[in-house]
């Protein structure tokens, strides 16, 4: 089987799901709801085993020739642009679709169990497949349009899944949010398609990467298509300044919050950027800026997680400032080092948030962590593996998160200059926030002695083992690849994941591999920095949920309102808009267009009364009109020729 | 004077029709209520595959282009693409009215007037003069006169047969007094031999008044500002299926022959008809959808909506070899997603037992999610919307008028299209409004299982040539050139 062939099974096994689910929906009750899932978790094994054939072929070919682009059809011809239905498979997106298709495989089958009992088990099947083949379309995107499909796509899905329990209006409103900033995003990222159209008159991947140079010529060419991707890329992947849907998100059901909200979708700015390095690499100024706002993010979620007390938005505010780190990576023009924390992320941080649906079925949906405390005596396989994507996330040597974590920040070593070292001071001072969030979640859930509410449900809800083995296999494997993972890099011992990719990262610049020894001293530093943070947790929330020491106060308040963003952009843009469209519909709408029409229907009606009043309406003055119309065009036809 | 030779083969996608209407008429002798129904229908879609078919086989003959009857017709492949349009609006159209309750007593008569009326369509985008064009468009025109009047019960029904057949006649005889014309300029009627005459004196006052008013018959037909004062009315009035079929089939065959009429007759006078039309698709395009905007029946903003559409497609006459390319492929979409929009109107009509308004349709795609599912998806479609036909149908369309020159036409189709949304947008949204979600749970209607696949099957076109358009354009393509010349 030709890799081309492969892919594209592995792209139309997700979509095969998504259509055969519906179409089996037309059969009412006559078809158990249970075959939407196990129909959508095998058609996700069928795309992850296609994804294998992929990478396994790409590997066998010699390292030059492991780039396919195959077209399936031209969707769109006018006269020298040309958009075709095409896909193109490289190391980078053989990556992508391991990572989609695999622990989107994992955590279809933890769906099974997680909506069990759901009344619209279906749609939610339906949902998630179309949301993996809208994310390969993404990754697979072989030009710019495709890409731009796949980009709009999953942003849909995202929020048919943030509201899919469409009877709780905070769900409604949250997928309303995230489907507003996206829509930013998306416009961000048409424009600067757009520009790149006008300045090569193509939209073909391979043609504009070879017309870089081209681009790169004019600075604020570059810099402005760079920036507006940017924009793309940022709502996507919920970074400064467009984050504040990501933890509303969270209304969705958990496994869409591991799937969407961490694992894939969210990554998809880190993709963008990584695989858009030919033109990113002309545009020095955007790569400051990315590592700039990557910097101030990382920083800015791991303080506002510290002090949230829902279990899920922790976890979100967490991947917000993860995915910063990967921003960082990508900006410091180290492409690879954020593809391999994105990979590594998946794997731990979907395992976080299916620890956190475990718990939080264990305890009837209660998702505040006040609430819980003392849960490892009814939960203590899931403890432990949530401690060890914890310690992954904290980044300790030598789980995988350390790993691909630290590969960053010896980028930022490597580089030497004043973006470097703030990418790794930055970096190490958010380590140690992250150890302090992760570990405090993990003390307040699973230490300490039980709260009345877990004591009360956490038993009951336990009787029968911590949750259905669909649930906690998935969750079991992940907390092996999150430890092992890291293996394909480790400083000074392998590098198959760099040299993997150093083939697409185009040749404007070098590839940045750290050293081994700046890989061993960022690893040093780090492993300390994620240690100092558990540690402290430990002597703070050691205890369980009752803290002996808080914030000063005013960071507590800018904490816990998140900087105040939502209140920003509610004054900066929503009162605004609202205002100018009561104007328009006062001063436009209602006086124009509510009015025009009626006027010539009002005329048209008293042309006909007074022509001729008759029963069959208007016939005369239709007629009138038609011998009218006939005489202007005689006329003019006339004068024309005189 | 020889008699001519009739080339059987060319004719044979008509014929097929036609001798389907004939044996209708002894069925609706020999058999009585549904039998007679039934049997009517499979003859009706045996008829309507079957001309279909024959196209494909005579696409290639003579290299596409074949001068039939001594020259009165031309069956080229653009008339062939043509009667392909025509035919799967009739196959649409029939399965969409099957659980009319009115066929029940005349089902044979209906499919045989349905028939008719495709056969003069077809014979009428093949026309190569006057006088056949004239005769195929009275066929059709008388066929689709009773069939708007079908519903002998419906006052409704009968005023707009009355309606359409004072206003047709009109029509026709403005049509027939500007063919008299161009025969005193030229001295005949077949257009090619117009051609040369108005070669030869591209000034006369005569063939330009001629001009003039074929241009204002034909504009009848397909329904411009200010010819389009009868479609509101005779939309709503008629029975829907019926509606559906014209809307379709006879757009598709009124633009083929005036394309055919501008580019074969009096390409020579193009200065002066190219202004003309590019001002009244302006106009056409603008006045129709901003009244559109305020229609609250369905039918009737659908009728509006149809009138903007031919406003887009006058975009094409104008636009050359790429234009004709560009108005095949608008119209097979059209064809398809105006069928399914008003299959899906007749429905909710049956159900609701009254005109379908944005009011009675409230709530209702989520007691029938496939119907409201295609309607959203025709709306989106009509709309032009990716991934729907009607984004790339537009897409090409306003592509070939900018190629001509004509890059201000396009972006007043912009303009209309995005004034457009305004109505195909609210009809969706009601269809979806949470509010009446649990209160539109009425039976399904008797019948309504055919009309759903209707439905259904032209979703899909809508939505396939919409992802996967090579085929369906390299076959317009074709079928243009077969027309047209390249620049």
């Amino acid at each position: 089987m030709s890799i081309a062939t492969a892919a594209w099974l592995a792209y139309a096994a997700p979509l095969a799901g998504c259509v055969l689910i519906a179409l089996l929906g037309l059969g009412g009750e006559r078809v158990p709801r249970r075959a939407a899932a196990w129909i959508a978790c095998l058609a996700m094994l069928v795309a992850f085993v296609f994804a294998v054939v992929v990478t396994v072929q790409l590997e066998g070919l010699e390292e030059t020739s492991r780039s396919v682009r195959s077209v399936a059809w031209t969707w769109l011809a006018a006269g020298d642009f040309h958009v075709d239905n095409s896909i193109l498979v490289d190391q980078l997106s053989a990556v992508m679709l391991l990572v989609v298709t695999g622990v989107g495989f994992l955590i279809h089958v933890y769906s099974v169990g997680y909506m069990q009992g759901d009344r619209e088990e279906r749609r939610y099947f339906a949902y998630l497949n179309l949301f993996v083949f809208s994310m390969l379309i993404l990754v697979l995107a072989a030009n710019f349009v495709v890409l731009l499909v796949g980009w709009g796509m999953v942003g849909l899905c995202s929020y048919l899944l943030i509201g899919f329990w469409h009877q709780r209006p905070s769900a409604v409103a949250a997928a309303k949010k995230a489907f507003v900033m996206n829509a930013v995003g998306d416009i961000g990222m048409a424009i600067g398609i757009f520009m790149i159209f006008r300045q090569l008159g193509t939209v073909d991947y391979i043609e504009v990467f070879a017309g870089r140079a081209e681009l790169g010529a004019d600075t604020s060419t570059i810099n402005w298509i760079c920036g507006l991707l940017l924009i793309g890329g940022l709502a996507k992947s919920a970074q400064l300044p467009l984050h504040t849907w990501l933890p509303d998100a969270m209304e969705g059901p958990t496994p869409v919050s591991a799937l969407i909200h961490a694992a894939t979708m969210v990554t998809a700015g880190v993709y963008l950027i990584a695989r858009m390095n030919p033109l990113y690499s002309y545009a020095p100024d955007i790569q400051h800026l990315i590592v700039v706002l990557g910097v101030v993010g990382l920083l800015m979620a791991g303080l506002i997680a510290l002090t949230q007390t829902d279990i899920k938005r922790i976890i979100a505010f967490s991947t917000m400032s993860q995915i910063a780190y990967m921003f960082v990576g990508v900006g410091l023009g180290a492409y690879w080092t954020g593809i391999y924390h994105l990979t590594t992320h998946a794997f731990f941080k979907a395992l976080l948030f299916m620890g956190a649906g475990v718990v939080i079925h264990a305890l009837a949906d209660q998702q505040d962590i006040r609430q819980m405390g003392g849960l490892h005596r009814w939960l203590p396989k899931t403890s432990l593996a949530m401690w060890i994507g914890t310690l992954a996330l904290a980044g300790i040597f030598p789980l995988s998160g350390g790993l691909s974590k630290d590969s960053i920040l010896a980028a930022g070593l490597e580089i030497g200059n004043g973006w470097g070292d703030l990418a790794f001071f930055g970096g190490v001072a958010g380590a140690v926030l992250t150890g302090l969030y992760a570990s405090r979640l993990m003390f307040t859930v699973f230490r300490g002695p039980p709260s009345d509410y877990a004591a009360a449900h956490a038993p009951h809800h336990t009787e029968h083992g911590e949750g259905p083995r669909t649930m906690l296999y998935p969750v079991f494997i992940l907390a092996a690849l999150a430890v092992v993972a890291g293996i394909v890099q480790f400083p000074g011992l392998s590098h198959v994941f760099s040299s993997w990719l150093e083939p697409v990262v185009y040749g404007a610049v070098p590839m940045l591999e750290p050293s081994a020894s700046n890989d061993w001293i960022a690893t040093g530093v780090a492993t300390a920095a994620g240690g100092i943070g558990v540690i402290v947790a430990a002597i703070v929330w050691g205890h369980g949920r009752s803290a002996p020491v808080s914030f000063p106060r005013p960071l507590a308040v800018l904490s816990e309102r998140r900087f105040f963003w939502d209140e920003l952009y509610h004054y900066a843009f929503y009162v605004p808009a609202a205002w100018t469209a009561v104007a328009l519909r006062r001063f436009v709408e209602r006086p124009v267009f509510l009015v025009v029409p009626d006027a010539i229907g009002a005329f048209a009606l008293l042309a006909g009364r007074t022509l001729a009043p008759l029963q069959t309406g208007l016939v005369r003055a239709y007629a009138l009109a038609f011998a009218l119309g006939v005489g202007g065009l005689v006329l003019y036809f006339m004068v024309q020729a005189a | 004077m020889t008699t001519p030779v009739v080339q059987w083969g060319a004719l044979a996608p008509d014929l097929i029709l036609l001798g389907g209407a004939a044996v209708l008429l002894l069925v609706a002798v020999l058999f009585r209520d549904r039998t007679a129904r039934d049997i009517a229908m499979l003859v009706g879609v045996g008829c309507f595959v079957g001309s279909a078919v024959a196209v494909t086989v005579i696409w290639d003959h003579g290299d596409g282009v074949r001068a039939v009857l001594d020259g009165q017709f031309v069956v080229d492949r653009f008339a062939n693409a043509v009667r392909v349009i025509v035919a799967g609006s009739g196959l649409l159209t029939l399965m969409g009215a099957y659980g009319w309750a009115r066929l029940r007593e005349h089902g044979p008569e209906f499919v045989a007037f349905l028939l008719v009326a495709a056969a003069g369509m077809d014979l009428m985008a093949a026309s190569n003069s006057f006088v056949s064009l004239f005769v195929s468009l009275e066929t059709f025109s008388i066929a689709l006169y009773a069939l708007c009047a079908f519903d002998t019960k419906s006052s409704a029904s009968l005023e707009s047969g009355l309606k359409y057949l004072i206003l047709g006649s009109i029509g026709s005889v403005v049509l027939v007094y500007g063919a008299a014309f161009l025969y005193g300029a030229t001295g005949s009627f077949r257009f090619d031999e117009i051609a040369v005459g108005v070669a030869a004196e591209p000034e006369s006052l005569l063939a330009l008044a001629g001009l003039a008013l074929v241009l204002g018959g034909l504009g009848f037909k397909i329904a411009v500002v200010p010819f389009h004062m009868w479609t509101p009315d005779v939309y709503e009035g008629a029975p829907t299926p019926v509606t559906a079929f014209m809307s379709a089939a006879t757009k598709a065959a009124a633009f083929a022959v005036l394309v055919r009429v501008l580019v074969t007759a009096v390409p020579a006078m193009g200065d002066t008809w190219k202004p003309a039309l590019a001002v009244a698709a302006i106009v056409t395009m603008l006045f129709a959808n901003v009244v559109a905007l305020r229609q609250t029946n369905v039918k009737r903003m659908l009728a509006y909506s149809s009138v903007g559409h031919a406003g887009y497609l006058l975009m094409a006459l104008v636009s050359g070899q790429a234009g004709a390319k560009a108005l095949l492929f608008y119209l097979a979409v059209y064809a398809a997603t105006s069928v399914g929009a008003f299959t899906v109107v007749a429905i909710a009509e049956r159900e609701t037992g009254r005109a379908a308004t944005i009011d009675s349709l409230r709530g209702w795609g989520f007691s029938r999610p496939v119907l409201g599912g295609a309607l959203a998806i025709f709306l989106l479609s009509l709309a032009g919307f990716p991934p729907t036909a009607g984004f790339l149908a537009k897409l090409y369309l306003f592509a070939a008028a900018i190629d001509a020159g004509y890059t201000y036409l396009a972006l007043v189709g912009v303009a209309a299209t995005v004034i457009s949304l305004g109505y195909y947008l609210r009809v969706g949204l009601a269809l979806y409004d949470r509010r009446h979600e649990s209160g539109s749970m009425l039976p399904s209607a008797p019948g309504t299982a055919w009309a759903g696949t209707c439905a259904a099957l032209a979703a899909i076109v809508v939505l396939w040539l919409g992802i996967y358009p090579p085929d369906v354009l390299d076959w317009a393509g074709q079928a243009a050139a077969s027309l047209i010349a390249a620049p």
